[in-house]
């Protein structure tokens, strides 16, 4: 028995017959086009791309209604939020920042895996046998810093135009929630290449848990952290984790209650126009409005295509991602540092508490009330962020008006200004000092990368210029074909002089050739000890001589000189 | 002259050009990156394998792979020839493989390549994986380095004209300089086959000291006292005949040995020391010696 269709189906044949095939193809393309976009017909897609107005009622909203991902937009906007001025576009950035994030990090894991034996080996393959695969890993870093940088500057506007008064004091409070989730999905990424730089800079950074109160728990959450008392290979797989899983889906979870309080209270005008408490999104008077299509919806690919452009030509031809040496537990770094947006931490960490106390010569709080680390490095910024947290509940000036908030203004200016100067503090170039001599080696020839000095001078000389030969400080006889040696020869002999500590002090240089291609590089630094600015006398009368050597090999295709 | 809208369509359209253009001028450059990238991280494994070397093997093999006799062959050329040696008897593994193998795991014998020479000691095992120090990665990077003297141009084979003096014990020596002796024995000169002395590598000068021969301290009254041992075996009558003997016959007469024997008549110091040594090195050595009383 055959089965039967309650009514005939037109088969294309039939409305051919019945219709012409032009207007069957027109048909057709017409149903697929208001398919694909959700409710907007072929015409008036047309109509779009021409620049006429909607007809009523209006299908141009339909996506908003029918499609999945236009009905967490709103289908207009206030006029007064479509210029760059007061949103700068910061937080629609960092959410295309984190989609980009996805898709290069997919990629980037395909290469990769959480292991020590392998990790770091993955970073050469994807750098020297995948297609694409530094691009990419060029993208990835770029784009997290970036985000980074987004989100901390829509938080800076938010707070600069008060836009986190009621009613928007929940959508501040969890957007304090995917600040902390970018840093820490940026720091736990940080690990992954498995090289000097990720590793010492992840000790430093989870060192901080280590110091959380009581002791007790301060262990506990360091085991949970790094899966040992160091970082090894359980370490590198729980920050992976962290990284690629956990993270990402909590940060996804806040994006949504973000987003969704944002489209709820509509988009905050700038504080002239709009007073505290007041819910804008539904009060828009129909002649403020700007549609979401066409209007918005050109915008906003404008600022995401914009922002492919900055990050793929920044990544091809102006920014590389490092890549250090291979991790090496065994070998700390003269110069560690956090990653740039922690800088402030370590700042706090050198103590400028304690700092302050021994300039103005009054006695040290006893270590066992006052632990710098356990107070600088957690329960103070624990406090701050609590407190940014609960902020605008604690906000009581019912004004947005720049001119009724010079409190506040001040009090933002200085947040960032005593950033600013923690994050200074944070470096290396303020209050780390090692032995005169280790400086010298380490500013002309670092045994890894120095965040001040990069690769150190003597890298920058050019391979042939290494000319064989001994050279001493005191006495310079510069080779006459080797201006970029011979320039930083004399900036040694310079930087000996000058420095205080090495006293009477010289270098000798001995530059040999030892396998083809290999040069090697030694610097011995001789000084007169001393104290205080008198040099140290043995029993005998003698000047106490001191002496330090340090050796480096340069290879011809170091990529050194460059 | 355009409206908003339209401004922003071609200056998405102009981005979105760059951003295209930008990728297909990466494509067309990606293999030489990669090759770039490649070489440039075997020139900085080269590197770090050069200090590494420095640090842990040099003591043993020479500062360029020359090798320092009773400690260690030499590696530059040894080792290559060593591998020609043995691939010649169906060795099947591959050169970086054997150098690799030989740095990470030690030696579990004696080379049979260098069985003319006598070492204090095996290779030891160097990687992590079978207890040394290094890791995975470092041998690595040694092995990049002893590979790189394989691109290296050959060094000059030190072609001098010279007689060894070798371990007839008759052969008459001239009168020798102590200071020259002395000279020898510290490497501020190189003997008559252009090879430094590798005497001070086993042997110190202060009393007591033991690294892997004994002490010189004291040789000259030493010398006069061990030919009258009861248990002299050798055919020395003066101290000057028993510096001679021990530096050309070891195995002549070990003393002490169950700390100076590497296997049963056969001393731990080199019997092939004067191989590289003419008369006249031979007796400034004995007349450096023989000032040591």
């Amino acid at each position: 028995m055959a089965l039967r269709w309650p009514e005939p189906i037109p088969t294309l044949q039939k409305e051919v017959q019945q219709y012409g095939w032009r207007r069957v193809i027109f048909m057709h393309l017409d149903e697929l086009v208001t398919r694909v976009t959700a409710g907007i017909p072929l015409t008036e897609v047309r109509n779009i791309i021409r620049g006429e107005p909607p007809p009523r009622p209006n299908p141009r909203v339909k996506p908003h209604t029918e499609g999945f991902i236009l009905h967490i937009k709103p289908s207009f906007y206030h006029e007064a939020v479509t210029r760059i001025y007061p949103t700068f576009r910061m937080g629609m950035l960092s959410t295309y920042l984190f989609f980009v994030e996805v898709i290069t990090g997919i990629f980037l894991m395909i290469f990769y895996t959480p292991s020590p034996l392998v990790a770091y080996e993955n970073m050469l393959r994807i750098l020297n046998n995948v297609p694409f695969g530094q691009l990419m890993r060029d993208i990835h870093r770029l784009g997290a810093e970036a985000m980074v940088v987004a989100v901390m500057l829509h938080m800076l506007r938010t707070f600069f135009t008060a836009s986190y008064k009621r009613p928007r004091q929940f959508t501040w409070a969890t957007g304090v929630i995917l600040l902390v989730l970018t840093l820490f999905l940026s720091f736990s990424g940080y690990l992954l290449p498995w090289d000097q730089l990720s590793y010492w800079a992840v000790t430093i950074g989870t060192s901080m848990a280590e110091a959380a109160p009581p002791p007790a728990l301060g262990r506990v959450v360091n085991l949970i952290l790094r899966g040992a008392p160091d970082i090894g290979a359980a370490g590198l797989l729980r920050f992976y984790l962290l990284h690629v899983v956990f993270l990402p889906l909590l940060l996804l979870l806040f994006l949504f209650v973000h987003y969704y309080k944002v489209v709820r209270h509509g988009l905050s005008l700038p504080p002239e126009m709009e007073a505290v408490g007041e819910d804008t999104a539904r009060k828009v008077p129909p002649e403020k409005r700007v549609p979401y299509i066409p209007d918005i919806a050109i915008q906003e690919a404008l600022w995401g295509i914009a922002l492919l452009a900055f990050l793929v030509v920044g990544a091809a031809f102006f920014y590389d991602a490092p890549l250090e040496q291979h991790a090496d537990p065994l070998n700390t770094p003269m110069h560690t540092t956090a990653p740039w947006y922690f800088l402030w931490v370590q700042g706090l960490l050198k103590d400028p508490f304690l700092l302050a106390l021994k300039r103005l010569g009054l006695p040290q709080p006893p270590a066992t009330i006052y632990d710098s680390k356990t107070f600088m490095g957690v329960i103070l910024p624990g406090l701050l962020l609590l407190f940014l947290m609960v902020m605008p509940y604690l906000d009581f000036n019912i004004s947005r008006l720049y001119r009724h908030r010079r409190k506040a203004l001040v009090a933002g200016l200085v947040g960032v200004a005593a950033w600013t100067v923690l994050s200074y503090m944070g470096t290396p170039a303020f209050a780390v000092s090692a032995s005169a001599d280790v400086e010298v080696f380490q500013e002309f020839m670092p045994l890894n990368p120095d965040p001040l000095y990069g690769e150190g001078r003597v890298r920058t000389i050019p391979y042939e210029q290494l000319v064989p030969g001994t050279y001493d400080t005191r006495n310079l006889q510069l080779p006459a074909d080797a201006p970029k040696l011979a320039k930083v020869l004399k900036e040694l002999k310079h930087r000996i002089d000058e420095d205080p500590q090495l006293y009477q002090g010289y270098g000798i240089v001995r530059i040999s050739e030892v396998q083809a291609g290999l040069k090697r590089f030694e610097l011995t630094i001789h000084w007169i000890r001393t104290e205080d600015g008198q040099p140290v006398l043995t029993p005998e009368g003698n000047p106490v001589a001191e002496e330090s050597k340090q050796v480096i090999y340069l290879h011809r295709d170091g990529g050194h000189g460059h | 002259m355009f409206d908003l809208a339209t401004r922003r369509i071609i200056g998405a359209t102009v981005l979105m050009l760059t951003t295209v253009v930008t990728i297909g001028m990466v494509w067309l450059t990606e293999e030489q990156r990669m090759a770039r990238f490649e070489a440039m991280h075997k020139a900085k494994a080269i590197e770090n394998g050069a200090l590494l070397y420095e640090q842990y093997c040099s003591a043993c093999h020479g500062a360029e792979g020359e090798g320092v006799p009773g400690r260690g062959p030499s590696l530059n050329p040894g080792v290559f020839q060593h591998y020609e040696q043995l691939k010649a008897q169906g060795y099947p593994n591959s050169l970086r493989n054997f150098i690799k193998l030989n740095i990470a795991a030690g030696r579990p014998v004696r080379s049979t390549y260098h069985s003319d020479e006598t070492y204090a000691e095996l290779m030891p095992a160097w990687s992590q994986d079978f207890g040394g120090p290094l890791r995975p990665d470092q041998v690595e990077s040694l092995v990049e380095f002893v590979l790189n003297w394989q691109t290296a141009k050959p060094a000059p084979a030190p072609a001098l004209a010279f007689e060894a003096v070798g371990s007839d014990l008759t052969k008459p020596l001239p009168p020798g300089d102590p200071q020259r002796g002395q000279a020898l024995w510290n490497q501020e000169v190189k003997q008559a086959s252009g090879v430094a002395a590798s005497c001070k590598a086993c042997h110190g000068l202060r009393p007591g000291e033991v690294m892997v021969g004994p002490s010189m301290a004291g040789m000259a009254t030493l010398a006069a006292e061990r030919i009258r041992a009861p248990d002299y075996k050798g055919q020395a009558k003066t101290p000057e005949e028993y510096i001679r003997e021990s530096i050309q016959q070891p195995n002549a007469y070990i003393v002490e040995p169950e700390k100076y024997a590497a296997a049963p008549g056969v001393s731990l110091m080199p019997a092939t020391l004067v191989n590289q040594m003419s008369a006249q090195d031979l007796a400034d050595l004995i007349a450096f010696l023989l000032t040591l009383k």
